[in-house]
């Protein structure tokens, strides 16, 4: 009982880690690619195209090769009040949504959007990476930077053929409310909130019951603003002003939140192309204003 | 002499004899421990003044208080663990780093500090406070309202970086605040003391947290014995401004919580940041209080018991 209180027992304590380190920071070549990389590279024997959006919209015409990714397959939907709206179904699940979409584990992966649901298939590239599969990148400018570019089209549907994945090791990139209330304020750890600045700054309500306001100590950075207007990623110096102005610092683990988890993932992809490692707060605003946790509400100042 | 001896047989039931040691006479009085920005006003000339402004370094560029030195906790100033394998890891530093520290940024012996919180930064501004509490600093006061209590009392905010004179400190007696996960399990109901969750309640309360795919499994509820009163209801104004409530609704709250006039309050949050703001209201009412640095991450890395209500009621 030698000590119990003594500042020396106190360092002899070795906390575990708070958080699993997670490196999923990268760079913008290996996230995005341009329309005339992967016109080159389409006919490659590992790689799996995948549309993300409507199936109207892949009917209509689609990357030749490419295959339809049912988005919701990756997902749990619930419209049910005491659920939560979009989470992160089970790896077994996400496994066999994979392989159902013809993913191996040496595929090289391509997801590109159609209508403009570029949200979409940065939370399916974030759920790649929570499944530990790597080798995904984004088209930039989705299915219209492909026409643009003069690319053509197809309505040929390609033989479904399944892929082979080995059980999945997830990434624990996707954190709780929990990890949150413990990273207010933490050095080297920014949390951001990527909905518009109506509901960052309190003049809407977001959340379920509605709450205006935000996570205490979180900084603002809207999911939309990180694109152009043809749906192409901006410049990485723009991206990198974003942040700066927003308050991350190089190097900080971006922990993002939005309402329910999507909106979130693009602000995050903007992150790690940047080389920024990424963490998602999957049950976002809605889980916390359940939870009836704190919130800064800017107005509430004046 | 019966008294005492009564008194020492009632600890050792409880715990190893150290239970005694265990005293620190860290409460206070509200006066003692907070200044009003009025103050600050008439004393910012004082020559033993330093004033610690704990925000963003943005914030604190673009206008501090004339004089007060930047606590820089975003780079992991006067705290110890960030460079760490575990970024997350809020620990005191060692005595010896803690007195370079303090004197880098201008404190002696004889300073009186007053801690400024500028943007959100609360809980980082009673962490500062218990740091320098443990580091034996005697003069140590919180700026009731921050760094917007400077501003909206008409004050002007300087851009000038102060030229720090290095202070002078003897070597630091570091006083007993901070405790173990031991120490917590040994004082679980024992009289005098009590154990207070300073984590929002749907934390103590052990609501499952969000799916994590197939994320370790996590301990849910709180540690046994603990009470629950959380950091945020202590203060008004979570964002700029905070301002401690006033004393009869500290008391009121601790009251309901359930701990008692005398009572020595060992707080315990996340890692150990919010409950220092507890802790801090705790003390200017009187109570001496101990900080398990650890907390319930440590609580739960050590696999230890924990009670949850929301288990029980679904039972």
């Amino acid at each position: 009982m030698k000590g119990l209180i003594s500042a020396a027992a106190m360092f002899a304590v070795v906390l575990a880690p708070l958080s699993a380190q997670v490196a999923n920071g990268s760079t913008r070549d290996t996230l995005v690619v341009a329309p005339a990389w992967l016109a080159q590279h389409l006919h490659d024997p590992n790689l799996v195209v995948l549309q993300i959006g409507s199936k109207d919209a892949y009917d209509r015409g689609h990357i030749p090769g490419a295959r339809y990714a049912d988005w919701m397959e990756l997902h749990t939907m619930s419209d049910k009040a005491e659920d939560l709206t979009l989470e992160m179904p089970p790896a077994a699940a996400i496994h066999d949504a994979l392989e159902s979409f013809g993913v191996s584990d040496n595929s090289r992966v391509v997801l590109y959007a159609s209508d403009g649901q570029w949200t979409q298939a940065t939370r399916v590239l974030l759920t790649f990476d929570y499944a530990g599969l790597s080798n995904v990148s984004v088209l930039d400018g989705g299915l219209k930077g492909w026409t643009a570019a003069g690319q053509p089209l197809s309505k040929d549907t390609p033989v479904p053929s399944k892929g082979h994945l080995a059980p999945l090791k997830t990434r624990p990139i996707v954190v709780d409310a929990d990890f949150v209330a413990s990273h207010e304020h933490a050095p080297r750890f920014a949390i951001v909130d990527a909905r518009i600045t109506a509901f960052y700054d309190g003049t809407r309500a977001g959340g379920k019951p509605p709450k205006a306001g935000h996570i205490p100590g979180a900084l603002s950075a809207p999911f939309d603003a990180f694109t152009t207007d043809d749906g192409r990623l901006k410049p990485a110096s723009e991206i990198a002003a974003i942040f700066a102005n927003a308050g991350v610092k190089p190097g900080d683990t971006v922990v993002g939140y939005c309402h329910i988890g999507q909106q979130a993932t693009a602000m995050l992809f903007a992150a790690r192309t940047l080389g920024h490692n990424v963490l998602l707060y999957d049950g976002s605003f809605e889980d916390w204003s359940r939870r009836d946790l704190p919130v800064e509400n800017p107005k509430e100042k004046k | 002499m019966i008294r005492a001896l009564v008194a020492a047989a009632l600890a050792g039931c409880f715990a190893a004899p150290s239970l005694s040691v265990a005293q620190v006479a860290n409460g206070s009085t509200r006066d003692r421990l907070l200044v009003t920005p009025a103050w600050l006003v008439e004393h910012i000339d004082d020559s033993d003044l330093v004033v610690l402004q704990v925000g963003r370094k943005e914030t604190y560029d673009n206008g501090h208080i004339p004089g007060a030195r930047l606590v820089n906790f975003d780079a992991g100033a006067l705290s110890a663990g960030h460079e760490r394998a575990d970024p997350l890891t809020l620990e005191m530093l060692p005595a010896d780093a803690l007195r370079q520290q303090l004197e880098a940024l201008g404190i002696s012996d004889r300073s009186r500090v007053v801690v400024v919180a500028a943007d959100n930064y609360w809980s980082p501004s009673t962490r500062i406070v218990l740091t320098l509490d443990y580091a034996g600093l005697a003069n140590v006061t919180w700026l009731d309202g921050g760094l917007k209590g400077w501003t909206d009392a008409g004050r002007p905010l300087s851009k000038d970086m102060p030229v720090v004179k290095a202070g002078s400190l003897s070597p630091l007696k570091l006083r007993p605040v901070i405790v173990d996960a031991d120490f917590v399990r040994a004082h679980e109901h024992a009289p005098g003391f009590a154990i207070v969750d300073a984590r929002a309640r749907t934390f103590y309360d052990g609501i499952p947290m969000t799916m994590r795919g197939d994320g370790p499994p996590q301990k849910l509820g709180h540690i046994p014995g603990a009470v629950s009163a959380p950091f945020d209801l202590f203060a008004m104004g979570m964002g700029q401004g905070t301002q401690l409530k006033p004393a009869d609704q500290l008391e009121a709250m601790f009251t309901a919580a359930g701990v008692k006039p005398g009572d020595t309050i060992i707080g315990y949050c996340h890692v150990g940041q919010q409950a220092t703001a507890m802790l801090f209201a705790a003390r200017t009412l009187g109570h001496d209080v101990l900080l398990y640095d650890g907390s319930f991450q440590d609580w739960q890395k050590r696999d230890l018991p924990v009670e949850n209500p929301s288990a029980k009621k679904n039972r």
